[in-house]
């Protein structure tokens, strides 16, 4: 079912994250708090937003959650967000082209 | 080469250390977001999807080994071993903390380079032909007034605010190979009559959601001339430009609300206050400035044009057809300008690994003074090769991944990072991109396609240039779907011209094949092998594709 989840950008280094359940940032998708309350969700978008040291730019996404585990994002964006480019993922190293 | 003087250097030492305040200002709270924002976009940190991102100016492109060193360090040290080559002749790094940016910054200048004005709405990098000081249908060099422009421009008090950002192209060639048409203002030196020279003046050109062709204002302003009357355009920008909707407020908008005679006699009122102050160029500086750029010490070497001619035909197909595509003529006798293709399978069109920035800069050292071009098309370019070594210099870039033969041909795409890296797009352009090369990957065919520029941009912003590519895709998002529009007949040379939608967009799945289908529809319609693919557009129209493409 579709759930919410709080993302950022840290402000160390501009990598995504997510609001965990204890209130730290963590760098994966499946550590992140899954909200069903509006309220719930609220409250913890306006303490992201005083959170400026640590993060910035904190905004809800929707999830979609699979039993007892979130699965993936629901747009594009996020899912890119979350699993980095979809182009040059691989190690990058020199192929001679001679 | 230009070279800082102490107050270049000071300026910019002075600069790393501000933005090292502003950084542990930031890190420790004392700054929000908002507050900081306005600062890291003035020294070139942007914040994208993942990381933060480092745009690091070029002036006018050009690279000498030893900073194209130092700019592969950074990518070994501070990023993840590659930096990105933009269309505005910069480069980018994608992967770079915030702490850290000062220290990249420091680096930077210890090389005479910085940040500064590579984003916000101010005066951005000059960008310039990629063959100045090097093409036959050269008029005069237009790197001494990139130069002369960029110290000028560089924290000018009265435009560090702009309406919008602002982008200026200097080409001193009869073909146009630095898209002035296309920038706010664009320069050409020209003979006057009388057989003097200076600047024919083109206002008001962009892409982005409403693209638009520069218009002329003035047909010839005297060097002497040329930094008051930019800064008479810039005055008129500044005061009447609109600040109320971004989306309006680039100078086309301006220009084209007001009326290009109204604009001009605008821009003359200011200028007939100014041209007559400090910022009149003497002689004395104009070849002061000149003097940095200086051509190389030449060898003599003999004529090698036909030895070229005749290699393409007897040649091993692979280095045949490299110097078919990738080799370009020189002023000089006995020598050639080589474009170095940075257009490999797997990875975004542009990008660059540091190991082959360092054999780049050895590359250089031995075989081009030294000296390296960040070019338009997002590939790099050795300036002065001797012809009699080609055959050496191919090798030794395919030792690197560098040796591709594709410069001007189908799979030399220039892209845009769309949305795999941009906050602000709403497509994918890479994948696309990737598609296409290996779609088309086969070199007999592609040789035999022709020159044919594929521009592909993930959102209407258009820093992919879409729409001034023969075949420009658009990246649209459609109820979170990714769908391509085509456009034909772009293009940003001298006969510069905005491409045509050819119809509805294309799913994702299809956008290949529709590319694969317009060139089908060119080579069974095209007269001869000599009749490029924009000439062939430009005769048929674009209804001439609806057929193939959109089968009842």
């Amino acid at each position: 079912m579709l759930k919410r989840m709080i993302t950022a950008n840290r402000t160390a280094d501009g990598r995504v994250v997510y609001l965990a359940e204890d209130g730290t940032w963590s760098r994966l998708l499946a550590e992140g708090a899954v909200f069903g309350d509006a309220s719930d969700l609220d409250r913890a978008l306006a303490a992201a937003g005083r959170d400026a040291a640590r993060v910035c730019g904190a905004y809800a996404i929707g999830v979609r959650v699979d039993g007892a585990r979130i699965t993936v994002t629901v747009s594009l964006r996020e899912q890119i967000r979350a699993h980095g480019p979809s182009v040059g993922r691989q190690e990058r190293r020199v192929v001679p082209t001679a | 080469m230009y070279a800082y003087d102490r107050h270049d250097q000071t300026l910019v030492e002075e600069r790393v250390e501000q933005f090292r305040d502003q950084v542990r200002r930031r890190q420790c709270g004392e700054l929000t977001e908002e507050e900081f924002l306005p600062m890291r976009l003035q020294n070139g940190l942007y914040l994208q999807l993942h990381a933060y991102m480092l745009r690091v100016a070029i002036p006018y492109g050009l690279l000498s080994s030893r900073r194209l060193r130092k700019l592969a360090q950074l990518a070994r040290t501070y990023d993840r071993g590659y930096g990105h080559f933009s269309t505005r002749q910069n480069i980018q790094y994608n992967w770079i903390s915030l702490e850290q940016a000062p220290d990249i910054l420091a680096e930077l200048a210890t090389v005479q380079m910085h940040a500064i004005q590579t984003s916000g709405n101010c005066i951005r990098n000059t960008t310039a032909d990629p063959l100045a000081g090097i093409a036959s249908d050269e008029i005069e060099d237009p790197r001494p007034y990139c130069e002369i422009i960029r110290q000028w421009s560089t924290l000018h008090p009265e435009f560090a605010f702009l309406p919008r950002k602002f982008k200026i192209a200097v080409t001193g060639a009869t073909h146009d190979r630095a898209a002035v048409q296309v920038h706010d203002i664009g320069l050409k030196l020209v003979r006057s009559v009388g057989g003097e020279r200076g600047f024919e003046v083109w206002v008001g050109g962009g892409l982005g959601r409403t693209p638009r062709l520069a218009q002329l204002v003035q047909a010839f302003v005297r060097k002497r001339d040329i930094l008051s009357y930019l800064e008479a355009i810039l005055r008129v920008y500044n005061q009447f430009g609109r600040r109320d909707n971004k989306y309006k407020a680039r100078i086309k908008i301006l220009v084209e609300d007001l009326g290009i005679g109204r604009f001009t006699e605008l821009v003359s009122n200011e200028w007939n206050q100014i041209a007559s102050s400090c910022l009149e160029l003497s002689d004395a500086e104009i070849r002061r400035v000149g003097r940095f750029f200086r051509s190389p010490d030449y060898e003599s070497l003999p004529d090698m044009r036909a030895w070229l001619v005749r290699a393409q035909l007897t040649a091993t197909p692979q280095f045949a057809r490299w110097l078919a595509s990738n080799v370009l003529p020189h002023k000089q006798r006995g020598y050639s300008a080589v474009v170095v293709s940075l257009k490999n399978h797997g990875a975004p069109p542009g990008d660059c690994l540091h190991d082959q920035m360092d054999a780049l800069a050895d590359i250089a050292d031995a075989y081009s003074f030294g000296q390296v071009v960040v070019t338009q098309g997002q590939n790099l370019l050795l300036p002065h090769v001797p012809t009699a070594l080609l055959e050496e210099v191919h090798r030794r870039l395919g030792e690197f991944g560098l040796g591709q033969a594709h410069a001007g041909r189908l799979t030399d795409v220039v892209c845009c990072p769309g949305l795999d890296y941009c906050n602000l797009a709403s497509t994918r352009s890479l994948p696309v991109a990737e598609q296409l090369g290996r779609e088309f990957d086969n070199q007999d065919f592609l040789h035999d396609l022709g020159d044919i520029s594929v521009k592909i941009s993930g959102c209407i912003n258009a820093c992919g240039h879409h729409h001034v590519g023969n075949i420009g895709i658009l990246g649209v998002d459609k109820g979170g779907e990714e769908y391509y529009q085509l456009t034909v007949g772009g293009s940003a040379e001298q006969d510069a011209s905005i491409g045509k939608i050819v119809g509805p967009a294309f799913a994702r799945g299809d956008v290949v094949g529709a590319v694969r289908a317009i060139v089908n529809v060119y080579l069974e319609g095209r007269e001869s092998a000599e009749e490029r693919f924009l000439d062939y557009v430009r005769r048929v129209g674009i209804s001439a594709f609806r057929p193939r493409l959109y089968p009842v």
